[in-house]
């Protein structure tokens, strides 16, 4: 025989998912147990908690900003990635037999090509310690998406002219040296900013003096989020060489582009969620998540420690130090 | 008005390579919906973003193989929790399907008790909010997504159900069994006979 339990059934009563005759039945027995009638005023409250706690956690998401922009980058994705689908893809529909005849060649090709490369798992210490050589020797070139995070970006640095800081570009150099393109402003100026050998600076578009600053690192917090991108990518690097444990090859996945990249996750000093990596089959950086950023490295710029000096990025430009 | 509004099926089909303005209306539409989502069943932002956008894209691609039979956000809800249950499964590595589906069915039910002998501590709002959210966290991911369609989706059980790829059975005991979990966190408000938010 199959028995009823109320309590099972409160759930399906408070969401209108009973029968008729199975309703009826348990308000019956809520008009009987006053117990009951407890039980199903403890589950809505709990209901009504979880849709208010859904509501805010959906509000708090992503605001207005963040949202034009992720919808402008899916569309542009999209379009492009059916763009490509279309020139990949024959118009005319093959018949059954030469698919089968050209998954049975593919197969043993992917066998004979692919076997090989696939068993071979890259040792995720090895792929880090490559980018850090490569980061020692010349310059990593990222195209930073900032997405929601662009309320975090401090006031000072993007100005009310600000247009568009959705994308940003970033060259990072040995021992810290670092040049940021944030976006243009209205007037199509850039923001900017960098560390050269005599410290940071700032530029937000070209009647604007160029502020050198110093001593502000640790103090204002100026640096941290989207300019700090940099120095936290190299901090991550460095404690996955100290400690191995540090690294762990989470496995292969495809990017938007069908491409097969391999996946790396670095714990931070905490053991926390530090950031991913992803690199290609030659064990090339392709992209990094780190702090809210996402970082595609478009490639190695091959510049060189002059390139990051100021006076060679803007000969023309006035210079300000700024005591903070 | 110029005209009648288009539905998503419309926008859906109206969108070519080169021309997206469809598409873009139609990503408005659900892109903060779906996003909400995929964070609910990842527990992650980033990647909660990186799956919606995904989500999105294949959609776009291979928009001529879908059929109008549910609503379109059923559809897209769909492939977001796909999406997010393999990157679940990739960062869990080898374990199978069906063994995370053994595991689910025997998650935690929660709360520790420092956490529920400290109501006091937890009276702010906000503070009650992290407890629910935690909560959330100690769900698996099909759970979670369960009673996020149910209780602010609004979806009826069955297409709960289709969107989860799942039985009307498993559905209503992910629901039975969410709330359950939350409730016992929640219980030394409710007995109070507070208003918990």
């Amino acid at each position: 025989m199959n028995e009823r339990d109320p309590q099972e059934e409160l759930d399906a009563y408070l969401d209108g998912e009973l029968s008729e005759a199975e309703r009826e039945a348990l308000d019956d027995e809520l008009e009987q147990s006053q117990d009951l009638r407890g039980d199903l005023d403890r589950l809505r409250r709990t209901s009504g908690s979880l849709r208010a706690h859904f509501a805010e956690a959906s509000e708090a998401l992503v605001d207005e900003r963040g949202e034009a922009i992720a919808v402008e980058r899916i569309v542009r994705m999209s379009t492009q990635e059916l763009r490509r689908d279309q020139v990949v893809r024959p118009r005319r529909r093959p018949s059954p037999l030469m698919i089968a005849a050209v998954i049975v060649v593919l197969a043993g090709l992917a066998i004979l090509v692919l076997a090989p490369i696939l068993d071979d798992e890259p040792d995720p210490g090895r792929l880090v310690d490559g980018t850090m050589k490569s980061l020692e020797r010349q310059a990593l070139e990222f195209e930073l998406s900032l997405g929601g995070l662009l309320h975090r970006l401090p006031l000072a640095l993007a100005g009310q002219s600000a247009a568009d800081l959705s994308r940003g570009t970033l060259r990072l150099g040995p021992d810290g040296l670092f040049h940021l393109v944030l976006g243009q402003g209205e007037d199509g100026a850039l923001v900017e900013a960098g560390r050269d050998s005599r410290g940071l600076w700032l530029a937000a578009g070209p009647t604007e003096p160029i502020r050198r600053l110093r001593g502000i690192e640790s103090e204002t917090g100026l640096f941290r989020g989207v300019l700090g991108f940099g120095d936290r990518f190299r901090d991550l690097l460095e404690e996955a060489r100290r400690r191995p444990e540090a690294v762990q090859l989470v496995g292969q996945v495809k990017d938007e582009l069908s491409r097969p990249l391999w996946k790396v996750r670095l714990l931070d000093v905490a053991g926390g969620h530090g950031g991913e990596l992803w690199f290609d089959d030659s064990g090339r950086l392709a992209k990094v998540s780190m702090a809210g950023i996402v970082a595609r490295v478009n490639h190695e710029a091959g510049l060189g420690r002059a390139d990051f000096e100021l006076d060679h990025i803007h000969p023309d430009r006035t210079i300000e130090d700024e005591e903070r | 008005m110029t005209g009648r509004e288009l539905d998503d099926w419309d926008l859906l089909e109206s969108a070519t390579a080169e021309d997206g303005r469809g598409f873009a209306e139609l990503v408005r539409r659900h892109y903060r919906a779906a996003l909400a989502f995929a964070r609910q069943v990842l527990g992650d932002q980033h990647k909660a973003e990186d799956v919606t956008q995904k989500a999105f894209v294949n959609v776009f691609v291979a928009r001529e193989r879908f059929e109008r039979k549910a609503r379109f956000r059923t559809l897209l809800f769909r492939v977001v929790v796909n999406l997010a249950l393999n990157e679940v499964a990739r960062v869990r590595g080898a374990r199978s399907f069906s063994e995370l589906a053994e595991e689910e069915s025997e998650f935690q039910v929660p709360a520790s008790p420092g956490e529920l002998d400290r109501p006091e501590a937890a009276a702010e709002a906000r503070e009650l909010g992290q407890m629910i959210e935690n909560g959330l966290m100690r769900l698996s991911p099909r759970h979670r997504a369960a009673l996020y369609l149910r209780e602010y989706q609004g979806l009826p059980y069955g297409e709960i159900a289709t969107t989860l790829d799942a039985s009307l059975a498993e559905v209503k005991i992910w629901i039975h069994r969410g709330r359950a979990a939350l409730q016992q966190i929640l219980r030394p408000y409710l007995d109070r006979g507070e208003s918990v938010r």
